[in-house]
């Protein structure tokens, strides 16, 4: 108790609790605290924060925030704001995050963000280390194209979050390129795709399917995704009624349903996208060989 | 309890683990001799992708407009 007594700061009544500091971990009284990027600072850190940006010295003159939330009900998951705070309290320069996004996991740690930097080099180093183990069996352009597009995807998804933030704009730890709302589970592709990859990878580690053989075709995945994609636009377009988009949308959606189905075996899809670039199948599939 | 999670958080709530159960036991196997890690790690992506379709049936339709 006298050890209490002794510290600066005094410890509040749990009945007039509002919460904890996000900076500095005090717990702050109703009446004292204020909102900033969604969550709680005490008046000595926004004094603090002031200082550096000028967004934050507004909120000197708002209404503090009086009300308890009470932690873990079902507001605190939902309908806050899940923002990061940046470390230093400043939020993160754009440019600076997309140099640093090119290092696997920086731009993200850079952003606050340390799950998903985590998360970053574990998936980079697996691809690299899954080229290097030498068990990919002719896979390696597919991972090779992998390596490439974390090498673009990480920098500019540290600038877009660094963006976010920077408006001040909710910032969701997972959210990555894709709008908010989209992983909620609205559309069961992603989860068909990792069943339908994990079956062939492990068809193929276990010796039932000769993936060189497969990896000849891999282009064939880039048309299907582009048409699936065409196919989305356009059924997104026939909801609104935009007519220039609908008379062109039903000659690509009569071609979804034909070509998707094929692309699993070699023989009939190569030949039906004729006018797709022949040439780039046929120099990969001496590479795939080779 | 006072709170109570939905469905499809539920879901998600248990991918996790299970995929942290999984690789534990693939690594097991590995060191008792059977396959190797690099013979069935695509187990994982295979339990990760049954989560996923597990969160799109549990959870209900969605509201007419998106609130975004």
């Amino acid at each position: 108790m006298t050890a209490m007594e002794q510290q600066p700061y005094q410890e509040t009544p749990a009945e007039s609790l509002l919460g904890y500091c996000r900076s500095c971990g005090r717990s702050v009284p109703a009446g004292e605290g204020r909102q900033w990027q969604g969550s709680l600072h005490c008046m000595d850190c926004i004094v603090k924060l002031s200082h550096a940006s000028t967004e934050v010295s507004g909120l000197l003159d708002e209404q503090p925030v009086a009300r308890r939330v009470p932690s873990g009900s079902a507001y605190d998951l939902r309908s806050a704001p899940p923002a990061v705070a940046p470390a230093g309290g400043r939020s993160p320069s754009p440019i600076l995050a997309l140099i640093l996004g090119l290092i696997p996991g920086v731009g993200a740690v850079y952003n606050g963000q340390y799950a998903k930097g985590i998360l970053h080099v574990v998936v980079f180093g697996g691809i690299i280390s899954a080229l290097g183990s030498g068990e990919a069996h002719g896979a390696e352009p597919v991972f090779g194209m992998l390596i490439a597009l974390m090498g673009f995807y990480m920098p500019i998804e540290a600038f877009r979050t660094a963006r976010a933030m920077e408006r001040g704009e909710p910032v969701d730890e997972f959210s990555g390129l894709l709008p908010p709302g989209h992983s909620t589970g609205r559309s069961p592709a992603a989860g068909v795709v990792l069943i339908a990859l994990g079956v062939v990878f492990l068809l193929q580690s276990l010796g039932f399917l000769r993936l060189n053989d497969l990896v000849r075709f891999w282009p064939v995945s880039l048309i299907a995704m582009g048409i699936y994609l065409l196919y989305r636009r356009v059924a997104e377009g026939g909801e609104d009624d935009a007519p220039s988009r609908r008379d062109g949308g039903f000659s690509g959606r009569q071609r979804p349903e034909d070509s998707l189905r094929p692309s699993t075996p070699g023989e009939e899809s190569r030949s039906q996208p004729g006018d797709f670039p022949q040439p780039g199948v046929s120099s990969r599939s001496e590479e795939g060989g080779a | 309890m006072a709170y109570s999670p939905t469905a499809p958080e539920a879901a998600r709530a248990i991918t996790g683990p299970v995929l942290l159960i999984l690789t534990g036991a693939l690594f097991l196997v590995d060191y008792s001799g059977g396959y190797t890690v690099g013979q069935t790690w695509p187990l994982l992506l295979i339990a990760a992708g049954l989560g996923k379709v597990a969160e799109h049936l549990v959870s209900p339709p969605p509201p007419p407009k998106s609130p975004y």
